[in-house]
């Protein structure tokens, strides 16, 4: 559904248009006219003839014509009422900027889902309620209560934050930003990110997405939305809440949960989207696409009038994974032909303190024809002779010329004396950043989406699996009112999803125990099955390598005698004699229901490569082949899985191939909501993985 | 007619639960159901009588109409028990008063169901104990025990005491990791001993619950949203003090649960919301944010405010649930249910006619 009508209406009523000019419907109205929209006006308001000269209407059914869109500013009681009028003139779009909905308890929250429901029957879309409103430059309309228009421009920006909304358009007009839409979402009782990320893809006025969020309500779909929009535009997120403090207080500020931040790390990385931490990341990032084309390739060239910067520039550089380019022997050549002898004609290049705007001016000529360079950093110190106007006229004049469609960036450092050098940089849309390393960052973040719109989709493989006996099992837990699976079970679903699980028998007595022992072979592990038992090292219940016959026999009565000893009310159904797998690397595979975004797939290495370090990665399942690949890639203790100091290199494939297996059980089962293989077994390669212990948790 | 006499060795183990699900059995086979408790553990004041609470709440639902002095001829009550030891005569009529009750109580009935007091012991040194009042009104009893570890002796225990005014035995509260246990040994061991079981019943979670209505009075707690989910049933409590992420993956152990948590915990309590959870129990008396608290509201999760520190709150819900009385509708339909399903009615009342 085009958002088209609701951006640019043909008619639009103001329900709510007060006299008093302090009054935000008074204000509303105000800005609509004020922001040179040509559309029919129509303020709503029975106590008024009429406000700034435009008719009043007593209700929305007096206006003659019908009304794409209604901006709803009438006390919480009333909304309701409007709506419906609403409905009979025709209206599909409404902004509420009424508040006194989900924000304020209970009775609101009664409120905002009758009031879904009703737009839902009468088919009138909503933003809000709760909201400041919207803009779109290209209409133009300011249907907000902020005086603030920002100058056109091809940024869209959406705010979940009514406040922080009113900040940045302040700053935005302060700045010269320009913005091709804003939109505050209030409490997104139906308008949400996803419907705007989905319009907003073929928006001609719109060429790079950015949006403040707090929260996401349809995850799945958001992901979705997301990687198909974000292979044509940019879009940057500030998402807030990522720490344990900063979570309470998305929760108390928005009543949703602020969401696991590794989840909406892995969730952002998938769909291609562009994280900003602060406003200012967001809109260097912002800017840096805005106004200039995207690199082909990886290498940079850097111009600096002073060593220092360009120092800084190439730290940043290395630390981004961005190379600094090696010139053409033709361009080092040319350049010496000009630049003083002290010059640094390698990258970065030094023109020197004393460099006029032409000495810049013929470096960038013979930088920016170097096929070397896919993207051009210019750095400038303001030194005595420096020329800060002149010098970015002629980098813009060199731009022009070049004809090339490469990017670039600069950084004029200081204050008044580069401030009317950054203005003109402004206004020819160069992106001018404070500092060297913001220059670089945004340059990085550039690449990476370059990279990411060339990136293949690639499908999710399907195993051939036994659903129906996984089904089974989940059904029996569920009957016996179980959360959480026994081992046996847990080993019985694996092996129907065809990952391999140790050989094991479940031995009632000391006989039967020998017995599988002969069958199986020594060494073995030895493990307490019981139902009231879940972890089983703690109370004694493991014993492993386990070598022969009379360590057997010693091993099996202690376990028993732990296991009384620690819980003597437990029931014990016996142990299970497993066997040992040896020469292997322990790694871990596990699962997590994230309420946002589905069920959540982690990697790492065993023991305290996941304990103290840390060192996991994490994906939102379904998951590619090539996904999979990457989650492994992206642990930094994979290494050890490659053969390091001459050891056999571990089977790899194996892993990715158990974890496809379990992206497709949990999606196959939404009922789990946790699971772990912990240790997962790594054989040498072409030798597979085994699971050697595994937990399943399902949702009551 | 043999009246039954339905007793326990220890409190909650099912009895009065046991004794509801029969009575309407029988009486939806067309009998007139009689209930009586000779001797009441839990004094109330119903109407200016002092009576037994459990006595009285069945006896509405049995729907019997004798008068409640009849009902609960015998309240111990902490002057009965101080006289007693003061005085040995002081219990002398106490069997008889019993007797003349029951006379008055099996007028016109098909069948007397007796329910025993809190334990077999009880009012012994009064002279009122089971097996005592057992063998003064010809009862025959049935001994509903609440399974554990030591269940083979205390069945044993209890059949030497109770000697032949044993009917037999229902066993409660089996816990579904136990069952083949019970069947592969001790119910064949049993009966070897002569000992008959009417039926077995598997630990049902929602018996043991407290709605949150009653959880909310018992708590002196006020209900600020969703009131119109307070008949549903909580079985067991979590506690929450942690970051979201740690609290969601810990909220999805157990369903069916009381969370309790500060009230100034937006992160946690919305993390509750996400798993199976029936109430918010939030301490310290802190409102709680109203966006929480829409969201409660839609989702239709009650959160019961209280004054108590979290701590406070742990023990008082601790000590609340697993030691209620079934009194909610829902509760008593599952009742009948289960005593239809595993109970041997017509073995019961085969008994009784004897």
């Amino acid at each position: 559904m085009s958002l088209r009508d609701f951006f640019c209406p043909d008619s639009v009523a103001v329900i709510g248009a007060a006299r008093e000019e302090k009054k935000v419907g008074h204000t509303i109205l105000d800005n609509i006219i004020n922001s040179g929209f040509k559309g029919k006006l129509f303020p709503v308001n029975p106590n008024a003839d009429e406000i700034h000269g435009i008719k009043c209407y007593p209700s929305v059914l007096n206006i003659p014509v019908n009304i794409d869109l209604a901006i709803i500013v009438v006390p919480v009681q009333f909304v309701l009422q409007v709506l419906e009028e609403c409905s009979k003139k025709n209206t599909k779009w409404s902004i509420i900027i009424s508040s006194g909905f989900k924000e304020t308890g209970v009775e609101g929250a009664k409120r905002e889902s009758q009031l879904i429901g009703k737009a839902k029957e009468y088919g009138i879309r909503i933003l809000g309620p709760n909201c400041m409103g919207i803009i779109d430059t290209g209409c133009p309309i300011n249907a907000t209560f902020s005086p603030l228009m920002p100058p056109k421009g091809k940024i869209g920006f959406i705010s979940q934050s009514g406040a922080l909304g009113s900040s940045i358009l302040d700053w935005a007009k302060t700045n010269k930003i320009g913005f091709s839409k804003f939109v505050s979402l209030g409490n997104k009782a139906d308008i949400s990110e996803n419907d705007l990320f989905d319009d907003w893809e073929d928006d001609e006025n719109t060429e790079v997405i950015t949006a403040y969020l707090e929260g996401i309500k349809y995850g799945r779909e958001f992901m979705k939305i997301s990687s198909r929009v974000s292979k044509r535009k940019p879009i940057i997120v500030i998402k807030s809440g990522n720490t344990d403090a900063g979570a309470r207080a998305v929760s108390s500020h928005t009543g949703t949960l602020a969401g696991s931040a590794r989840a909406y790390e892995a969730a952002f990385k998938q769909a291609g989207i562009i994280r900003a931490n602060t406003i200012r990341d967001l809109f260097n990032y912002a800017r840096a696409f805005s106004y200039q084309p995207l690199p082909k390739g990886k290498k940079v060239a850097i111009i600096t009038n002073a060593g220092g910067p360009g120092i800084m520039a190439t730290d940043a550089c290395e630390k981004s994974n961005i190379l600094l380019t090696s010139f053409s022997k033709e361009t080092i050549d040319k350049l010496k032909e000009f630049l003083p002898e002290a010059a640094n004609f390698y990258n970065p290049i030094d023109v020197l303190g004393d460099a006029l705007a032409d000495r810049y001016r013929m470096t960038m000529e013979v930088v920016i024809k170097d096929n070397n360079v896919n993207s051009v950093v210019v750095l400038l110190t303001p030194q005595a002779m420096t020329q800060p106007l002149k010098t970015a006229r002629a980098i813009v004049e060199v731009i022009d010329k070049s004809g090339k469609d490469i990017p670039v960036v600069t950084s004029f450092i200081g204050g008044a004396e580069v401030g009317k050098a950054v203005k003109f940089l402004t206004e020819k849309n160069i992106p001018n950043f404070d500092i060297p390393e913001e220059a670089i960052d945004a340059l990085k973040v550039m690449m990476e989406h370059t990279d990411w719109k060339s990136r293949e989709s690639f499908p999710v493989e399907k195993f051939d699996v036994d659903r129906e006996r996984v089904k089974k099992i989940f059904d029996r837990c569920r009957a016996e009112d179980r959360l959480e699976l026994g081992e046996m079970e847990a080993r019985e679903i694996l092996k129907a999803y065809d990952i391999r699980v140790p050989e094991a028998e479940l031995a009632c007595d000391i006989k039967a125990a020998k017995e599988i022992a002969k069958r199986i072979g020594y060494p073995l592990v030895l493990k307490i099955v019981s139902p009231n038992i879940l972890h089983k090292t703690d109370v004694g219940g493991v014993r492993i390598g386990i070598d022969s016959e009379k360590e057997l026999e010693e091993s099996y009565d202690e376990i028993l005698f732990h296991v009384k000893r620690y819980m003597p009310d437990v029931n014990i159904r016996g142990i299970l004699v497993q066997e040992f797998i040896k020469d292997k690397k322990e790694t871990i595979i596990g699962m997590s229901e994230d309420p946002q975004f589905g069920p959540m797939i982690m990697f790492g290495l065993g023991g305290i490569y996941v304990e103290v370090l840390k060192d996991v990665s994490f994906r939102i399942a379904p998951l590619s082949r090539h996904v999979a690949g990457e989650m492994i890639e992206e642990v930094k203790t994979t290494s050890l899985l490659k053969g390091a100091r001459g050891e056999d290199p571990s089977d790899i494939e194996s892993i990715i191939e158990i974890i496809l297996k379990v992206s497709q059980l949990v999606m196959d089962f939404p009922e789990i909501v946790e699971m772990d293989i912990n240790p997962l077994f790594v054989k040498k390669q072409g030798e597979g993985s085994i699971a050697g212990d595994v937990r399943i948790r399902i949702g009551g | 007619m043999v009246p039954l006499f339905f007793i326990s060795n220890q409190p909650f183990s099912g009895k009065s639960s046991m004794c509801v699900g029969v009575g309407k059995l029988f009486a939806e086979k067309g009998l007139k159901v009689g209930y009586m408790k000779p001797v009441g553990t839990l004094p109330t004041r119903v109407g200016g009588i002092i009576t037994d609470e459990d006595a009285q709440y069945i006896s509405n639902i049995l729907d019997v109409k004798e008068e409640l002095e009849d009902i609960c001829p015998i309240v111990l009550t902490q002057q009965y028990s101080r006289e007693g030891l003061k005085d040995q005569s002081f219990s002398k009529g106490f069997i008889d008063s019993i007797a003349r009750a029951y006379q008055r109580i099996q007028k016109g009935k098909d069948i007397v169901i007796l329910e025993g007091a809190k334990s077999i012991e009880d009012g012994y040194f009064l002279g009122i104990s089971a097996n005592k009042i057992c063998a003064k009104l010809g009862a025959r009893v049935v001994m509903v025990i609440k399974y554990s570890a030591e269940i083979v002796d205390q069945i044993l225990y209890s059949k030497e005491f109770l000697d032949d005014c044993l009917a037999g035995i229902i066993i409660n509260w089996v816990p579904r990791s136990q069952m083949d246990y019970l069947e592969e040994l001790i119910i064949p061991y049993l009966k070897k001993n002569k000992i008959e079981v009417f039926g077995y019943v598997a630990s049902d979670k929602m018996l043991s619950s407290v709605s949150v209505k009653e959880m909310a009075e018992l708590l002196g707690g006020q209900i600020i949203c969703a009131e119109d989910k307070v008949d549903e049933l909580v079985e067991t409590f979590m506690v929450g003090a942690m970051g979201q992420e740690q609290a969601l993956k810990f909220f999805r152990r157990k369903a069916n649960k009381a969370v309790i948590t500060g009230g100034d915990r937006a992160d946690v309590q919305l993390a509750a919301l996400e798993t199976p959870t029936k109430c918010l129990i939030l301490t310290g008396n802190f409102q709680p944010s109203s966006v929480v608290l829409g969201r409660a509201e839609e989702l239709g999760v009650p959160m019961i405010l209280v004054n108590y520190d979290t701590l406070t709150a742990v023990e008082k819900v601790g000590e609340i649930i697993g030691h209620v009385r079934f009194h909610e509708i829902k509760k008593i339909n599952k009742i009948v249910e289960v005593v239809r399903e595993y109970i041997n009615i017509n073995r019961l009342l085969e008994i009784s006619k004897k």
